[in-house]
């Protein structure tokens, strides 16, 4: 198996480091900085202001009063009331709730990603139980779609991709273990706080649990560029990317500014980003990990190891012949080593430890010393055997048994990282002085951790990070996380930057809402599924999305949420809605990810086609993450840039998307494969009764009166062009297999290509 | 309640005025009012959202219209085309002198010895400007160009470079110049995308992301021409899931759109996604003609080389480009080599010697063409690859990535005509005077297009961005 660090094995190369004295910063031109420089200056760190330390953020929540409201007929549970108090202190009103056919939708959407199926519109619509919807909604949560549309909005957040990026963009062929983990977690509820302690530390804080191992995928997600020379420098770029992603996802924060300097705007200071980054300083990916059943993970494990042993020694006979001529073959050059090889060179090559063969064998890279010009050396009987022994290596390394399943991720290199050293100007050629790992300063004394020993081969600072981040005084990690499920529910979160809470986010609309929703969190043991609950039975949330009039003159942003927001589909539920409505969507869950055709003339690396169609037609999360070629139908309704963590997508409405809808192999195919399952349900319907049926199936109403009568004169004219099709000898279908039912197919196929394009198809209300 | 902050969904909900326009139908819609922005962002683009790529004023008046982006792929070798260097006739097989100190390259040839071009150089034109044996068509216009021999950038690899020569970093998932230039202006023809890119090969190293939005709206984004069948992707409505027409179920979508339009009024993506179809709709019928060179004469068709089977594709990418800025397309680019073929690590002189004639006529007849049509003064035509090569060779006849000196060319859209402006040290190894960085290059182009790099903004988490990051100068010397 390749280690994402496949040319040197571990962290690429020791920093070459090239100490100077006496360093004068305006020296150094900004762009000569291809040499690695230790710079021997101190960094003064600033002194935060109690103003700075005061920022809302910063400040642990505080349970708030739950307001008293005069319209307390309205309150549905708490989050009414704290919506409800700020609409009638600003004497503004909300929209009535909307309709069950509405909510119905909205809520199935919300939770499953999916919309709800005509017999499931039916059904609430007939259940007159006065907790009806609380029922709806626990079913809801209960189906394995809602882990798959909730994962899905983790991913976008975790920046997952099963490739690479840059040039190569290699495929991580078991990057979807930590896909399942995500959807998987979020369906058994598991505990927020668990949820984060497994992606920061699993490796620590469960060493024997395969699953704990999956989870630190999260930080395996990094983008990676294998073809980068500059030595140590991808180390660099890869801490920077855990660093900058977990400071956003779980903090909301934006530290990446203080990688250069100390933030302009937030009281990080650039030590305050280092020491952060030190506490992930011990991290190397793993990309060999033995899952599965214990007893062949056993078994595997000990015929590996036979094999390695015996590579080993096969190598190490190779090495011990070839060592007396290595100093042969350097002696020449001895004016041009370190001490450091010129001692490991006057050792006998017997007594040389493991350090010093390596010390020479990387001293003859250096010095350009060929194996040929050691093969050159050596005696005709010695390199008869060096020739033989090399080709028995070569053969014994082809019998290499097959690996078990593995999977991916992140673990340390040991109880002692590898130092992380400030960067002056974030230039990794002017290393400035170590950093020990910490928090950050202005939320935490603790800028130096001692981490307790954690009875294995880690650090422990991981597992520091966690216990800090999910403690009930931690003031951001509750709130971030609640915002962001109040993002997804409302349209908008309760502060509208959800990964920025610095001083150049916004602003929380309702901060004693926050605290409370946080803080309900917590004392609800971090079930992500109670605070989903919470929300989408709400009266707020149930609200129309019509505002009313004042609504659009005086609160056009809907600062005060007084009526829902109507949502664009994200990409995926476009997609898998459309398998919805035609019947074909396939259901199945996890493993290996699934690659559907790609259009004509757009290529991804080792994309083949599944060769069960029925693959093609899973739902969207499990389609192959490449990271360089976003498959196209998502991509053109925005699927994000798996480069960075998204913390909100961005939504556009545009002529490509059109297209897609209107021209696409699969539009077209799923139109017709819809036309197809309608006809089939229902033999000897009257059109009116089928394009009810394509009306329930697509957006879960049945049409107006006005709708009917355009439908039904669109059907007749798709009906006569059809039915001419059928007369002429010209088109795609061979007039002599055209029968009355494939013109039939063909007319209801066009009118439900025609729904599948609609406005109210894309938008919930 | 936060009056000056603006989230970077782009948006808003609110039209005051939509009733009055609201029913005005298919056609009514495309004209539009201009957004209310937030007046603490007042300077960045007006963006009507039933019509985000509608044509708007930059900041001051414009010297160009439209871009052209030449992009020469892998990495040319400056020292063999632009930038002779008769002292490495004199250092031929010796190393760098000490004086120079260490140089870092991705394949560690900072100390290996340096190779002479066996190119023959000549000075052209009046402008007396030197261009190598291997463009001998280009020579002929460089009295036209502006050739900038001092730039540099900060990639050593290929991804990092393309990377930042197309969004200003060599990190991915920022907007790509296009992009923001799209934001900036729209484009002058709706029926069209205002950002078309083009490639002779594969991808792009780094692909698409070359031309994306990044956190922008995807609006914005390239639109990848293909090279052959129908440029964009399911342009084509030959596939039909019956058999009535695209039009007729076009009628049947926006009649039912407009009436689950009533009382969703207050919603403007609605109708900017009715007028989406429109726009689909035509762009179905005219997308194919600006593309189509069967109208062109043959005298042009070889103008750009069509006539050559080495530099026929390339040619056929240029004369489309010149066709879209005709029809108000506001960036057009076009990739030679796409997939690093520049990339000469190995042999210089076999790999230029292949891939400069694929390229050197379709250039030249590109900037002779757009002048006698008129079009120079309103387009900017540039030229160039993410970095150059070095003096040193690898593996005796190559050249590696050279980030620290290289040459660019721009011509038309009010820039100086046949100056030669910068330079490179003797070796041509770094840049040394007038030195111009990738995002002196951005700030120069949004410049003529009538964009202020510094004004040009996008909020995102709290800071307004830009294209230049914290840099850029725009290049005042070169400005005609």
């Amino acid at each position: 198996m390749k280690s994402a660090f496949d040319r040197t094995c571990a962290w690429p190369f020791r920093p070459v480091l090239v100490l100077i004295g006496a360093f004068c910063l305006t020296a150094i031109a900004d762009d000569e900085f291809h040499q690695t420089k230790r710079v021997d200056i101190v960094i003064k760190e600033p002194v935060w202001s109690a103003e700075q330390k005061s920022h809302w953020a910063f400040v642990p929540p505080v349970r708030p009063q739950v307001p008293q409201v005069k319209n307390s007929g309205r309150v549905r549970n708490e989050i009414d009331a704290f919506i409800l108090d700020a609409i009638e202190k600003m004497e503004f009103e909300t929209s009535p709730e909307a309709d069950a056919r509405t909510l119905i939708r909205r809520v199935t959407f919300d939770l499953t990603g999916l919309p709800p199926t005509p017999a499931e519109v039916e059904a609430f619509l007939a259940d007159k139980r006065p907790d009806a919807y609380e029922r709806l909604v626990e079913d809801l949560m209960n189906r394995p779609a809602y882990g798959e549309r909730w994962g899905r909005w983790w991913l976008d957040l975790a920046r997952f991709a099963e490739s690479d990026g840059f040039k190569a963009d290699d495929i991580r062929p078991n990057a979807w273990r930590y896909r399942d983990w995500v959807i998987d977690a979020l369906q058994a509820d598991m505990p927020y706080d668990r949820f984060v302690a497994m992606q920061l530390a699993g490796d620590e804080i469960e060493p024997n649990d395969p699953d704990a191992f999956v989870a630190t995928g999260l930080n395996r997600n990094y983008p990676y560029e294998y073809n980068n020379m500059v030595p140590g420098l991808n180390r660099q770029l890869i801490l920077d990317d855990i660093v900058d992603t977990n400071a956003a996802l779980l903090m909301g924060m934006t530290v990446a500014c203080a990688r250069c300097h100390d933030h302009k705007y937030d009281p990080i200071s650039q030590k305050d980003y280092y020491r952060f980054e030190a506490l992930f300083g011990g991290l190397v990916p793993k990309d060999d990990y033995p899952v599965g059943d214990p007893a062949a993970i056993a078994v595997n494990s000990a015929v590996a190891g036979e094999f390695a042993a015996r590579i080993a020694v096969a190598e190490k006979a190779l090495t011990d012949l070839e060592q007396p001529y290595w100093t042969a073959v350097l002696e020449p050059l001895r004016g041009k080593m370190s001490p450091t090889t010129k001692e490991a060179l006057d050792t006998p090559s017997n007594k040389r430890t493991d350090a010093q063969v390596t010390t020479i064998r990387n001293a003859m890279k250096t010095l350009k010393v060929t194996p040929e010009q050691v093969l050159a050396a050596m005696s005709p009987a010695d390199r008869n055997r060096w020739t033989a022994m090399k080709t028995g290596l070569g053969d014994a390394q082809k019998t290499r048994p097959p690996a078990g399943p593995v999977a991916i991720g992140m673990t340390d290199t040991g109880r002692d990282a590898q130092p992380v050293r400030l960067l002056i100007k974030g230039n990794f050629h002017l290393q400035a002085e170590e950093v020990p790992p910490g928090f950050l300063s202005v939320l935490s004394d603790k800028r130096v951790i001692e981490p307790k020993p954690t009875g294995h081969a880690t650090t422990g600072t991981r597992t520091e990070l966690v216990r800090w981040l999910t403690s009930p005084d931690h003031p951001l990690t509750a709130r971030v996380v609640v915002n962001r499920l109040w993002q997804q529910h409302f349209g908008r979160g309760i502060v509208a930057t959800p990964s920025d809470f610095g001083t150049q986010g916004m602003e929380p609309t309702h901060p004693e809402l926050l605290d409370y929703l946080a803080l309900r969190l917590i004392r609800e043991g971090w079930s992500l599924k109670a605070m989903h609950r919470l929300m989408v039975t709400s009266g707020t949330y149930r609200l129309s999305s019509k505002p009313k009039a004042r609504a659009v003159e005086e609160d056009p942003d809907n600062l005060l949420f007084s009526h829902q927001t109507r949502r664009r589909l994200d990409a995926e539920m476009v997609r898998d809605s459309v398998l919805a409505v035609s019947g074909r969507l396939n259901p199945a869950q996890g493993g290996p990810s699934v690659r559907p055709p790609l259009p004509a003339g757009i290529e991804a690396k080792d994309w083949v086609a599944d060769k069960d169609e029925t693959a093609h037609r899973r739902r969207s999360v499990y389609i192959f993450a490449q990271r360089n070629v976003k498959f196209p139908f998502l991509e053109s309704f925005d699927l994000p840039d798996s480069n960075l963590s998204c913390p909100e997508r961005l939504i556009s409405v545009n002529a490509p998307q059109a297209l897609m809808m209107l021209n696409s192999d699969f539009a077209i195919d799923e139109a017709r494969a819809m036309a197809r399952t309608v006809i089939a349900d229902s033999p000897g319907a009257s059109d009116q009764d089928r394009i009810e049926r394509i009306w329930m199936r697509a957006v879960s109403r049945k049409p107006e009166p006005q709708e009917m009568q355009v439908a039904a004169g669109l059907l007749a004219n798709y009906r006569a062009a059809a039915t001419k099709h059928g007369e002429s000898s010209s088109g795609e279908v061979d007039p002599k297999g055209w029968n009355a039912s494939d013109a039939e197919l063909a007319a209801w196929a066009d009118l439900c290509h025609v729904v599948l394009n609609l406005n109210e198809f894309v938008f919930v209300d | 309640m936060h009056e000056n902050k603006q989230s970077h969904v782009i948006w808003p909900t609110t039209r005051r005025d939509f009733l009055a326009r609201s029913g005005a139908g298919f056609g009514g819609l495309a004209l539009s009012s201009m957004m209310a922005w937030d007046s603490a962002h007042a300077e960045m683009p007006q963006i009507d959202p039933l019509n985000p790529l509608g044509a708007r004023l930059g900041h001051f008046a414009p010297r160009a219209r439209s871009v052209i982006f030449l992009f020469m792929e892998g990495g040319p070798s400056h020292i063999d085309l632009f930038d002779p260097k008769p002292a490495l006739e004199k250092w031929a097989g010796k190393p760098l002198p000490e004086s120079i100190g260490p140089v870092f390259t991705p394949m560690g040839v900072g100390s290996n010895t340096l190779l002479p071009s066996k190119r023959k150089f000549a000075r052209h034109g009046e402008s007396g400007m030197w261009v190598s044996d291997w463009y001998p068509n280009v020579a002929e216009v460089v009295d036209d160009i502006c050739l900038i021999r001092s730039c540099w950038c900060d990639g050593i690899n290929h991804v990092g470079s393309v990377c930042q020569m197309n969004t200003g970093s060599i990190l991915a998932g920022r907007p790509s110049l296009g992009a923001w230039v799209s934001y900036g202006l729209g484009t002058e023809n709706e029926n069209l995308p205002s950002f078309v890119v083009m490639c002779d090969a594969g991808d792009p190293t780094g692909g698409p992301r070359n031309w994306g939005t990044g956190w922008m709206p995807a609006t914005f984004q390239g639109t990848p021409f293909r090279r052959d069948g129908s440029p964009i992707l399911y342009l084509d409505p030959a596939r039909s899931s019956g058999q009535s027409t695209q039009k007729t179920k076009l009628e049947g979508i926006t009649e039912l759109d407009r009436m689950h339009l009533q009382g969703r009024e207050d919603d403007t993506r609605l109708s900017a996604r009715i007028a989406a179809y429109e726009l689909a709709y035509r762009m179905q019928a005219e997308a194919p003609e600006a593309v189509d060179l069967s109208g062109e004469t043959e005298e042009t068709k070889s103008l750009y080389g069509l006539d050559d089977e080495r530099s026929r594709t390339y040619g056929q990418m240029c004369l489309r480009a010149r066709r879209l800025v005709e029809r108000g397309v506001r960036f057009v680019q076009c990739y030679s080599g796409s997939g690093s073929q520049w990339d000469a690590h190995g042999d210089i002189e076999e790999n230029h010697g292949r891939l400069c004639p694929r390229s050197d006529k379709p250039v030249a007849g590109l900037i002779k063409d757009l002048k006698r049509r008129g079009l120079l003064d309103s387009t900017l035509v540039v030229w160039g690859g993410e970095f150059g090569r070095t003096p040193m060779n690898e593996r005796t006849r190559g050249r590696d990535h050279n980030p620290y000196g290289f040459s660019m060319f721009m011509a038309g859209g009010g820039i100086k005509p046949g100056l030669t402006f910068g330079t490179t040290d003797e070796f041509g190894l770094k840049a040394i005077e007038g030195r111009v960085h990738v995002h002196d290059i951005h700030a120069t182009i949004l410049h003529q297009l009538g964009l202020d790099h510094k004004r040009l903004t996008f909020p995102r988490d709290g800071r307004d961005e830009r294209l230049t990051i914290n840099g850029g100068r725009v290049i005042k010397e070169i400005l005609a």
